[in-house]
């Protein structure tokens, strides 16, 4: 593979938004989780509900503000590294992503204030309205991002000028393009399967290191009931989303199941070496015929031959990016459901191969998240509009000489803010709500790393 | 110092924040703050295509 300006500056927005992606996917679920919290404290009014909220809502934050800063980030890459996509483009996606950062970034942004530093000064009902605000916020602001992101990949709603230029000239159509509702309503679940999985992993490691207390024992019923929830509509979610890119980008399909013929009888591969290049699989595994049991509509369902070399995506990652989704999705199935009988056996505060487990598959929702994001943004090239615009197209002319070098930088930017930031949010998270604070104070009062010293749940306003 | 920076918890004894008015007030005002606060750092940075 030649290294040019085009790869690098692939491997670059690749780079900044597999940083990205982790956080929106948290808070996305963490805000519903804290609205939650605080709305069962509310009607309720359990101890354990609000403590369970002033623990996660420093995570939240922190998780909140790195997202927003490694965000920016990729506002301006459009500019500089894709500058003619953002020329082409720019009249359809531009609106959309005004309107995420109008409706939703600032609604969350706006009440994040309210919800950190006012809970005794606007009383309890003030207060929830603001969390409540911040996780619709977070919502929305998925829904425009979405929307943008499935025009690229099923664009509807526009006319293109005599220089290439798209417009739009339907927004409903645009907005509410073809692939939008399944990815919407899969990377929402998304979201809050993610957070589930953090939210237990770090009850499981309290009750490893047998520092459980009652609001551990809620979060983790809470996350694995979420899980056992929420993975079957996921994986339903996924098959949607699968059966729209099939009508859509069949291509995209092909390369996800390792089909290189098209034929009646396609079977499920389960392992395999693609060989993108002689256009065969190695070492393949598979069950014949299922393909076409799982996959609608008409047959026989085309295999890669049924396109252009030249029109097809890298094969080897789309194939494997997509089953290390699914492989951590089901996962993620099995926690959820082991810990849900845990729980109905009244051994979920018990530590044991459970625990033990679930503490790294507080890792399995990233993985799904990023290898999900990876199969449709590979499996969708060589486009960056599906069918419309090539990716080859969409470049800005810079040297490679640019390019590396900044991304040399960020990967060397992000390793050190990131690393610090996940380390920090990962010390709060997996500290026992009855810890008694430290003897002494080891850090200067008022930094940030001031919080990891001070009690679990912040005190209530004097 | 360290405590102006944390979360605030509930207001104790089931105060609830005071007179209706006041409540409103901290919530308007610290929503506007927000809001100032998100419009500043988002014209700063539309300011750095200047230096270009």
């Amino acid at each position: 593979m030649e290294i040019d300006a085009l790869i690098l500056s692939r491997l670059q927005f690749a780079f900044v938004i597999a940083f990205h992606i982790l956080f929106p996917a948290f808070t996305i679920g963490l805000a519903s989780f804290l609205a939650v919290c605080e709305g069962l404290w509310l009607a309720t009014k359990r101890e354990v509900f609000k403590r369970l909220y002033l623990h996660w809502v420093k995570i939240f934050a922190l998780a909140f503000a790195m997202g927003v800063v490694s965000g920016v980030v990729m506002s301006y890459q459009f500019g500089t590294n894709w500058s003619v996509f953002s020329d082409m483009t720019g009249s359809v996606l531009g609106p959309l992503l005004g309107y995420e950062v109008l409706t939703a970034f600032f609604l969350e942004a706006t009440f994040l204030g309210v919800m950190l530093f006012g809970w005794s000064r606007v009383g309890n009902k003030l207060h929830f309205v603001a969390t409540s605000a911040v996780a619709v916020g977070t919502t929305i602001s998925a829904f425009w991002i979405l929307s943008a992101n499935s025009w690229m990949q099923t664009p509807q709603g526009h006319a293109v000028d005599a220089d290439g230029r798209f417009y739009a000239v339907d927004w409903a159509a645009v907005i509410f393009n073809p692939s939008f509702p399944s990815r919407f309503v899969h990377m929402l679940l998304a979201a809050y399967i993610t957070t589930a999985a953090v939210v237990l992993a770090a009850g499981a490691w309290q009750v490893l290191a047998r520092r459980g207390a009652e609001p551990t024992r809620w979060q983790m019923r809470m996350a694995a009931g979420t899980l056992a929830l929420l993975m079957p509509l996921q994986i339903w979610a996924g098959h949607w989303s699968g059966e729209v890119a099939h009508e859509y980008q069949p291509a995209k399909v092909a390369a996800m199941e390792g089909w290189w013929e098209t034929k009646v009888g396609q079977p499920t591969i389960l392992f395999a070496i693609p060989d993108q290049e002689n256009e065969r699989n190695i070492a393949e595994i598979g069950i014949p015929g299922l393909g076409d049991v799982i996959v609608g509509g008409e047959k026989p369902l085309q295999g890669l031959d049924a396109f252009p070399a030249e029109e097809r995506p890298p094969v080897f990652l789309t194939f494997w990016s997509f089953r290390i989704m699914v492989g951590a999705g089901l996962g993620l199935l099995g926690l959820g459901l082991w810990g849900v009988a845990l729980w109905a056996l009244g051994r979920l505060d018990r530590p044991g191969l459970f625990h033990r487990l679930a503490v790294p598959g507080g890792a399995l929702g990233f993985i799904a998240v990023i290898s999900g994001w990876v199969t449709a943004e590979v499996g969708r090239q060589p486009y960056t509009v599906y069918g419309l615009l090539r990716t080859s197209d969409s470049v800005a002319p810079v040297s490679v000489g640019q390019v590396a070098t900044s991304l040399l930088v960020f990967m060397i930017v992000y390793a050190i803010v990131f690393t610090a930031g996940t380390v920090y949010m990962a010390r709060i998270a997996i500290r026992g709500f009855d810890d008694a604070p430290p003897d002494e104070t080891r850090r200067a009062p008022g930094t940030p790393l001031a919080a990891v010293d001070a009690p679990a749940e912040a005190p209530a306003a004097k | 110092m360290a405590d102006r920076f944390d979360p605030q918890g509930p207001a104790p004894d089931g105060r609830d924040g005071g007179p209706l008015w006041r409540k409103l007030a901290w919530f308007a005002g610290l929503a506007a703050a927000g809001l100032l606060v998100t419009a500043g750092a988002a014209y700063a940075l539309r300011a750095l295509l200047l230096l270009g």
